[in-house]
Formats: C-alpha cells, structure tokens, sequence
C-alpha cells in the first residue's frame, strides 16, 4: 500500500479498511452467489408491484376520507411506503431484474416511478452510476460528503442545499438528487443514455401533468397536495432515509480514487440494516443491500438467500446492523463534510472549530 | 414543419463530435482545438505538454470542459481531471490509460 494515498490523520481501523479493500480488489464475489438465485419468477415480481401500488393508492383513498388532518398526516407515512415500495419495484427494472423482457422492465418501471415524477431511464443511468462508483469521493451520485473547504467556495444556494439536506433536512435529499438529475439529460455523458432520459422525460410530463390536472380539476388544489404532493414527499422521505443510511456512518467513510475499489465498495461500504419482516415485504429487501451490490441482477425476493450465501463465503464482512432511529440521528448531526485529515467525517461544529483553530494560528 | 422541428430538437442531441476513449491522438486534438478556441490563439501556438497554470486557466474552464469531453468520449470522468493533471498529455493518458468510472 502507498501511504503517499492515505489522510494524513488516517487510523488503525482506515488502513485496514484499505487494505481489505486492496485485498478484495480481484476477488471473485459474485461467484459466492448461486446461478439458481439470479431466475426471474414474473409473478412474484408483479405481486410486489400490485402490494405497493395497493399499499399507495389504498392509503390516498384513506387520507381522502379521513377526518381530521391530523389523521391524514399519520397516513402519509403509509402512503409513502407504498410509493418507495414502487420505487424499489423500479429498482429491480432498472436492473433488469423484474422480468427478462426489456419492454416489460420499462414499461413497468415508468408506472412504478410516476408517483416520484421521476423519469425512469434518468434515474436508471443515475442509479448505475452510483453502482460503478459507491463511495468514490469523487464519482458518486448519492450522499457524497464535500470537504469544508470545498464547501466554502460553493454558491450561497448550494450552501444552504447542502447544509439543509445533510442534516434535519435530510428526508428532502432525494428531491435534490431529482431536483439535479432527473429533467437535465445533459447529466449523462452517452447520447444514447440522453435520448433515452427525453423520452422517460416525456412520460412523466404527459402522464404526470394529466394526473395532476384531473386532481386539480376534481379534487382542487387541496386534492393536489394531500394526494399527490404531500405523498410524493413522504417516499422522498422513506428514500432518503434509506440511501443515506446504506452508504453513510461515522465509520464507513467515502474514498478518494486511489484507496477505492469496486469489489471493496460492493462490500465494505455498505450497511445491511435489519429489518422486521412486514418492513422487508413492504420495502421489497431493499436493505439487503451488500449482496444487492455485489450482484444487481439478483431479483429482489432472492436478496435474502444471496445475502446468506454471501455471508457463508466472506464471513464477518458483511456489515449487518439494526435499523434504529439513535443511528440515524448520529448520521445527521455527525456525518456532514469528508474530513481529509482523517478520512471520515465532521460535523458541521466541528469543521467549523478546526477553521477557527487554523485562522488563530496563522495569527499568530 | 418548423415547430415539429423544434419539438424534435427539443428531444434529441445536436450533432456531437463523438471520440472513442482509447483514442489518444484525436481526444489530443479535440483539446488542443477547445483550449485554442478559449484562448482566441491559433492551435500551433499550443503546446499539449505546457502545464495549464502557463495558460491561465480558470476552474471554471476545467469543470465546463470536463462536462463537454465527458459528451466526447461518452464517459463519465472525474470533476478533478484538469486539476489532478497538469497539461494536455497527462489528461489524455488519464482517460485513455484507465477507463474505470465508465
């Protein structure tokens, strides 16, 4: 290993996290993962999509008969498990992994992500590129922590985006992934990728603007909120909870370039977090996510026995913890900017106290 | 037939130069011809191994000209590219030599 690569303040536990990552650089995973596991089975398949879609609309139809706003607020977060339920339905398309037919993996996956008015070649490109880079401190999509340096030279908006979504505002951080990449095809360096994003575009336009006319025609503008944007926000909300928390710890740091790898990111760098068994049917094993990674192809109903088998071949490296709210709290109130003395994060105070200690020693 | 035009223009690329990226000799050329053009200088003036700094480019350069070379060579490349690598030919080899954020 080159130490020349490593934070200047890098510890123990880092460089062995970089040199299990150098170790797993050529190292076979997917092979761990039985042939019989990667079968589509249509039917199971579709049974996810009719549960979320089910799960999604049931839930509009109870907030519009519900008796009191308070009512229907607790009812969002229903409604916004069902729509991240679809989007993790349009996850298995984007992966090809639904069904063998392609038409059928993108039809369904239009369908699937028109409650998110997210065009779905657009999030399909993106989310590959999140697969080609996890972690990669400067080629990930999702969730990639910027220095405070870094920080202090970006726009004022930016600034106010990034300190908002790393923190309290952290359940709208998908609406900013959205917000950047879903409607600007000029993202994607293919032209391929950018026709395919205009027509995904288009979809979501025609379709999405006439689901919102009738609401508006039918129902007026409290019809628009209460069903369709209040429950497009609440599975923002169950999707950024989500990502954020597969890729990002105190301790599971993004890397620079030159200490990354793709097998260690499959591997390393992600946390499977434990759910209860109706959480694991509702949200279709999204948080099996290490074998997910390892693997794409795995159809979502086949994650449980790829993560076993995983575990069987590497044990001890798949990072497996329960899903608490105490976690997500140290996630945003600690993990804010890449510290690149240590390698991990700061918080935003203590970022912000290392300035001030700097500033009072060139003073001096 | 104009607005169909321009409705169609609304959903397709304008024609782009597109370089595959293990071709060292015309990604050179496509930035020698992109850094002449910024600079307003004739192309033989340059010199693909004069480090940028001498140039006087901006990062501005650099992250607008990373996100048109991205279109290029249809690869997603790091926003640090011209930053990591000083002249022309050290860029070239980066993407030419390693394609591994593809």
């Amino acid at each position: 290993m080159n130490d020349a690569h490593l934070p200047k303040n890098a510890d123990a536990k880092y460089i062995q996290y970089i040199e299990h990552i150098e170790a797993l650089k050529k190292e076979p995973l997917g092979k761990a993962i039985p042939k019989a596991l990667f079968k589509k089975n249509v039917l199971k398949s579709l049974a996810g999509f009719v549960i979320s879609y089910s799960l999604y609309i049931g839930s509009i139809i109870a907030i519009a008969y519900s008796p009191h706003w308070s009512v229907s607020l607790l009812l969002l977060l229903p409604a916004g498990l069902g729509g991240w339920g679809l989007h993790c339905i349009a996850h298995d398309c984007g992966h090809g992994s639904f069904s063998n037919s392609r038409i059928v993996n993108t039809l369904v996956g239009h369908l699937a992500l028109i409650p998110l008015l997210y065009p779905f070649h657009a999030w399909r490109h993106v989310h590959n590129m999140h697969h080609s880079a996890t972690n990669n401190l400067e080629m990930d999509t999702d969730w990639r922590p910027i220095s405070k340096s870094v920080y202090d030279r970006m726009p004022f908006i930016d600034r106010v985006v990034y300190l908002f979504t790393r923190s309290f505002g952290f359940w709208a951080g998908t609406v900013h992934y959205w917000w950047v990449s879903a409607f600007r095809p000029s993202f994607f360096p293919q032209k391929k990728q950018r026709n395919e994003v205009r027509r995904s575009m288009l979809f979501v336009i025609i379709a999405g603007g006439a689901i919102i006319t009738l609401l508006a025609m039918y129902t007026g503008l409290h019809g628009v909120l209460w069903y369709f944007v209040l429950p497009l926000l609440a599975t923002h909300a169950w999707f950024s909870v989500t990502t954020l928390m597969h890729h990002t710890e105190e301790d599971v740091p993004f890397l620079e370039r030159k200490n990354w790898s793709l097998n260690g990111s499959r591997i390393l760098l992600t946390t499977d977090y434990i759910y209860p068994k109706w959480l694991l049917l509702l949200t279709h094993n999204i948080s099996i996510h290490a074998a997910h990674h390892v693997s794409p192809t795995v159809p979502f109903y086949n994650l449980p026995k790829a993560q076993a088998a995983l575990e069987a071949a590497y044990p001890g490296m798949i990072r497996q913890a329960p899903f608490t709210f105490k976690t997500l709290w140290r996630i945003i109130t600690r993990c804010h900017f890449y510290d690149p003395q240590t390698g991990y994060y700061q918080s935003f105070s203590q970022a912000k106290n290392t300035s001030a200690e700097k500033t009072a020693h060139n003073a001096d | 037939m104009s607005f169909l035009t321009s409705i169609k223009g609304m959903f397709s690329d304008k024609d782009n130069t597109v370089i595959s990226s293990q071709d060292d000799a015309a990604i050179k050329a496509w930035l020698m011809q992109r850094l002449a053009k910024h600079l307003k200088k004739d192309i033989n003036e340059l010199d693909s191994a004069t480090p940028f700094e001498q140039y006087g480019l901006d990062s501005m350069f650099a992250v607008r000209v990373t996100g048109e070379l991205e279109k290029v060579v249809e690869l997603r490349l790091s926003p640090a590219l011209f930053f990591e690598n000083s002249c022309i030919d050290e860029v070239v080899s980066e993407i030419t030599g390693s394609t591994p954020n593809s």
